[in-house]
């Protein structure tokens, strides 16, 4: 089978890229899902504050979803759900099986929105032992969200993301007490709202620079300590703290889903964990990638409108109107974690950068570097680590980069 | 009455149950926990290893040597994973290399083949190693297999072949009678003339329910980082340091499924349910581990776990009948090279213990295994799916397991009732992911399989339900 | 009395202190804007929320349907609505905005569906 353009994921990202990909002139789509419906992880949740950039109103989760299951329903797209991408290759062919068979659909384009994935109690190497009644709180939001069921009764919440808050007050209001939300940096990784909304309305305390530091029962979860960390985040011994709860609850960060972009052989970009890409988004000419899968985004309007863009810049691509001049590097300097795209072409008309900061600052500089030499900078309020920064760059600060552009963020104090 | 009572479902009591299965006896194994393999044979580091660390003369020698040759066929007949991929064991001193001295005359003794690397040849092969390591001792048919597995189907095929299983069944006394014995559990009684204790690290504790106090058991714990299989490029050997008094000391080891597997530590603990990993045992093992290969990506750490070693205290396997009880057989203290000599452990006890044994006229000593999808050519996939569409449905997208496979597994002779025992079976949820989308889906899985409402559905223990309360009706408050 | 506010109408975070009498501010120190100000005055003398929850749904593919209040309701509303909301089950198909129960205990708020489901026949 042959596609222009084949999307791998259809939750928010995938949507988005394929109704701007249709209405910039791709017509001759596949949308290929995993899941038995499309939407991805919006569906799940429940709770409202989504799409205020995107729609300007707030809308829960399913919601934002609808609007986009609604679009897409009037344009002629093909869906497949329940399918599973298993390979791609970088000829841009899409190997993926469903109870059809296994399908081989030679593209022209591809968007990969694969989405992300929790990090487990494995991967942050937990210690004590581990029981029955350690979830991620995605996975405990599925079971009570679209299941109907509450995992317990007497939950503990380690990492003070923003699905952690948000289930401390779904497990709160479904009649579960929540003994607390322990965070290993000395600052909430969670937005300011859902602090106030999910803990301080059900008096549930935040303990920052804590983490847990033993875990009890064999077979159920009987109990678990949390301590306070040193600055290094190593546990300070003889401070724990013991809840007798039946549940804990991991929200401890997200990694993008980035298995196709290994098989490719491409390399993953150390600090998002997904793939490197230039200003349109490409990881190899012609395939692009968008959403949480690129790297992970704390807004769903973000996750939209880098997803649009894909789909234009896919659309541009099968027109033959992409740049392929040669290419340069961006490097996040100080006080940035990562940067993406991390490459950009000579003749680059201007994009959208999308950072993150290594600490919060309440007032800062961007500045932008060609090597040692400062080309522009700008102030900017209230950057946080857990809130992406994304910044218009015009070409004229482009055009006069010749070696590498380095990106800072300096701390201005008051 | 009972003709065999098999106290114990890891590899030994899986052993054990299915080499006497073709026999003419009524056989029943009872297993404390909701799964086989759930102790010591879930948590080791899945080595067949050759035969050349057991001391001169020692059980653990002839037994070892033994088993490493009848793996091959056995994991043929199950149709379970098996590969040679050799071992290093590396010297990095004089102390070393005169240890190695010692190993390759066993080697010799015990007509294992061996190898002597130089770090020009070994570190062409594996790159990665330490280059201050001086020396290195090959055994190139040191093997790996996935002992999970390979106990779920010895205890499929004992139960075909008529063998009774009992999960959730915990002897708590035995008693004599005079025919032979009545083994005791929470809730049953078992009429027996013979017991075969293999209870692993309750070993110790089921002889004394009949006053035999003459072997200890310690619980040596063994903490292990599980890394993603995108670090199999780290090495395709196991890697040993030199081996010492406290044991093969912390590898590195390639498992059957490609993941990386780094450990154990040896530390002696007091509670036989002490399987906590700790801040320090897990530090130890990223210390002793980076001495072996420097270079290690602890941000593709996917898992930790510790598991409790029976160690014995003659430092031997502990086989024997006692004298005072006829027909009590202890098989004790299988710790290293434990997983290796266990088809060789079986095939002792029955001979030296059981005489005259007659041959059931229909038994089977083979059993389909596991569907591997993944791994099929495009066109055996094409078939499966033409055949049975849930092969294309994948439910676990790390390891890429489909609803067909899932829905094989549980229907075994032995049913895996719970989300553990499907993981051990087939990996769902051992991926990177660790069943963070999988779950759900196989609770549903299950509970449709096994006609039962999900909300019945364990994780792993009796009772251990994953969906506790209804959010929604008129029974909460 | 006193009380310490974390202002959340913007991403700052100002920390707001209040000094109150029974119904009326006497003194507020930390907020940046007016908007600081009238958020704690909702806060201290009518909170409001938004509720958003789930209900029972049969015949659809998912056991659970997504509502939420169509408007914010009293914050002392919040546990009540919850435990109305425990006894309902709806059959699908459902329109997202589809009134699930109205003007629920009486607050002038409605309950929708904030997703469409369709019936499933199984």
């Amino acid at each position: 089978m042959n596609k222009k353009l084949v999307i791998i994921g259809a939750g928010s990202g995938g949507l988005c890229a394929a109704i701007s990909a249709y209405k910039h002139g791709t017509h001759d789509i596949l949308l290929i899902e995993q899941d038995q419906e499309t939407g991805g992880i919006l569906n799940q949740c429940i709770h409202n504050g989504f799409g205020l950039h995107t729609f300007q109103e707030e809308l829960t989760g399913p919601a934002f979803a609808q609007r986009l299951k609604d679009e897409i329903a009037q344009l002629p797209i093909d869906i497949w759900l329940d399918t599973c991408v298993t390979n791609i290759t970088k000829e841009k062919m899409v190997i993926c099986q469903n109870k059809n068979g296994i399908h081989h659909i030679q593209a022209q384009a591809i968007i990969i929105t694969a989405g992300c994935y929790e990090r487990s109690q494995g991967a942050i190497a937990l210690t004590g032992h581990r029981p029955k009644g350690i979830y991620t709180a995605g996975q405990a939001q599925k079971y009570l969200n679209q299941d109907g069921y509450l995992v317990g009764k007497n939950v503990f919440i380690l990492g003070s993301g923003d699905i952690g808050l948000i289930m401390a007050r779904r497990m709160s209001l479904e009649g579960a007490k929540v003994y607390g939300v322990a965070e290993i940096m000395p600052y909430s990784n969670g937005l300011k709202r859902n602090i106030v909304q999910c803990l301080d309305d059900f008096d549930i305390p935040l303990y920052l620079s804590h983490t847990i530091s033993n875990i009890f029962g064999k077979d159920k979860l009987e109990a678990i300590e949390i301590s306070p960390v040193d600055e290094n985040r190593q546990i300070i011994p003889n401070q724990a703290k013991r809840f007798n709860v039946d549940t804990l609850l991991l929200s401890v960060g997200l990694i993008p889903e980035n298995s196709l972009i290994y098989q490719l052989g491409l390399p993953l970009d150390t600090k998002t964990k997904g793939p490197i890409v230039d200003e349109f988004l490409q990881l190899l000419p012609g395939i692009f990638a968008a959403g949480n899968g690129l790297h992970v985004h704390d807004l769903v309007d973000h996750v939209a409108s880098e997803a649009r863009q894909a789909g234009i810049n896919a659309s541009l691509y099968l027109e033959n109107k992409l740049s392929n001049k040669p290419m340069i590097q961006i490097i996040p300097g100080e006080n940035v974690s990562y940067c993406v795209p991390q490459f950009f072409h000579q003749d680059s008309s201007g994009f959208k950068l999308s950072l993150r900061v290594k600490l919060p600052m309440p007032k800062a500089k961007l500045q932008f570097f060609d090597d040692n030499k400062l080309l522009k900078e700008q102030v900017m309020m209230n950057l946080f680590p857990a809130e992406m920064v994304t910044y218009q760059i015009s070409a004229d600060v482009l055009a006069s980069i010749s070696t590498k552009l380095t990106i800072k963020a300096v701390m201005i104090n008051e | 009455m009972n003709d065999i009572i098999i106290i114990g479902g890891g590899i030994i009591g899986a052993f054990i149950a299915h080499d006497l299965s073709r026999y003419k006896l009524k056989i029943t194994l009872l297993e404390k926990d909701n799964d086989v393999a759930n102790e010591t044979t879930m948590a080791n580091s899945a080595i067949i290893h050759t035969g050349y660390d057991p001391k001169d003369g020692s059980l653990k020698a002839d037994l070892n040597v033994e088993g490493h040759r009848l793996y091959p066929q056995i994991c043929k007949d199950l149709e379970v994973p098996y590969q040679q991929i050799g071992a290093y064991i590396v010297a990095f001193n004089d102390e070393d290399e005169k240890n190695l001295a010692i190993l390759k005359q066993r080697a010799i003794a015990r007509n294992i083949p061996y190898e002597e690397l130089t770090p020009e040849q070994f570190l062409i092969v594996e790159p990665l190693l330490n280059p201050q390591i001086k020396k290195v001792l090959s055994f190139p048919t040191t093997a790996i297999i996935d002992p999970m597995q390979t106990c779920a189907a010895l205890i499929d095929v004992a139960i075909t072949n008529g063998v009774d299983v009992r999960l959730n069944q915990e002897v708590i006394s035995i008693t004599d009678t005079t025919d032979g014995y009545l083994v005791n559990t929470q809730d049953h009684s078992y009429a027996t003339r013979y017991v075969i204790n293999c209870a692993g690290i309750n070993s110790a504790k089921v002889a004394r329910m009949i006053g035999d106090d003459s072997f200890d058991i310690t619980y040596r714990k063994g903490e292990y980082y599980v890394l993603d299989k995108k670090a199999s490029y780290l090495t395709k050997h196991i890697i040993y340091p030199c081996p010492s008094k406290m044991g093969k000391g912390v590898l590195i080891v390639p498992t059957i499924h490609h993941n990386i597997l780094l450990g154990p530590t040896a530390f002696d603990v007091e509670k036989d349910d002490d399987v906590a990993t700790s801040i320090t045992g897990l530090q130890e093992v990223r210390q002793k581990a980076q001495k072996i290969i420097p270079n290690i990506p602890f941000d593709l750490v996917i898992r930790t776990f510790a598991g409790l070693r029976a160690k014995g205290s003659t430092d031997d396997f502990i086989i024997y009948e006692n004298n005072q009880h006829s027909h009590f057989i202890n098989v004790a203290g299988i710790d290293s090279p434990g997983i290796a000599s266990a088809p060789a452990i079986s095939r002792y006890v029955i001979n030296n213990f059981f005489h005259d044994l007659q041959l059931k006229e229909n038994y089977t000593i083979k059993r389909r295994g596991y569907y591997h999808f993944d791994a099929l050519d495009e066109a055996s996939k094409a078939r499966l799916i033409a055949h049975e569409p849930k092969f294309g449905h994948i439910i676990c997208r790390c390891e890429k397991i489909s609803e067909q496979e899932i829905i094989d597994c549980i229907h075994r002779p032995l049913v895996p009732r719970t989300l553990k025992a499907i993981k051990k079976r087939l990996r769902p949820g051992m991926g990177r992911c660790q069943g963070g989308f999988c779950a759900p889906l196989i609770i549903k899985i299950i509970a449709k399989e096994l006609n039962i409402p999900e909300d019945q559905v364990c994780y792993d223990a009796y009772e251990s339900k994953i969906l506790c309360y209804e959010s929604k009706g008129d029974d909460h408050e | 009395m006193n009380k310490q506010f974390i202002c959340i109408c913007c991403p700052k975070g100002c920390i707001i202190d209040v000094t109150y009498d029974h119904d009326k501010i006497e003194n507020i120190q930390g907020n940046s804007c007016k908007r600081g100000a009238s958020y704690v005055q909702d806060e201290l003398f009518s909170p409001t929320r938004m509720l958003t929850s789930t209900v029972k749904i049969n015949n659809a593919m998912h056991k659970m349907l997504s509502v939420q209040t169509d408007k914010p309701i009293p914050k002392d509303m919040i546990f009540p609505i919850m435990k109305q909301l425990r006894h309902i089950c709806v059959e699908a198909p459902i329109n997202i905005n589809d009134i699930i129960i109205a003007n629920i205990l009486d607050t002038g708020v409605n309950i929708i569906a904030t997703r469409s489901m369709e019936k499933i026949t199984k």
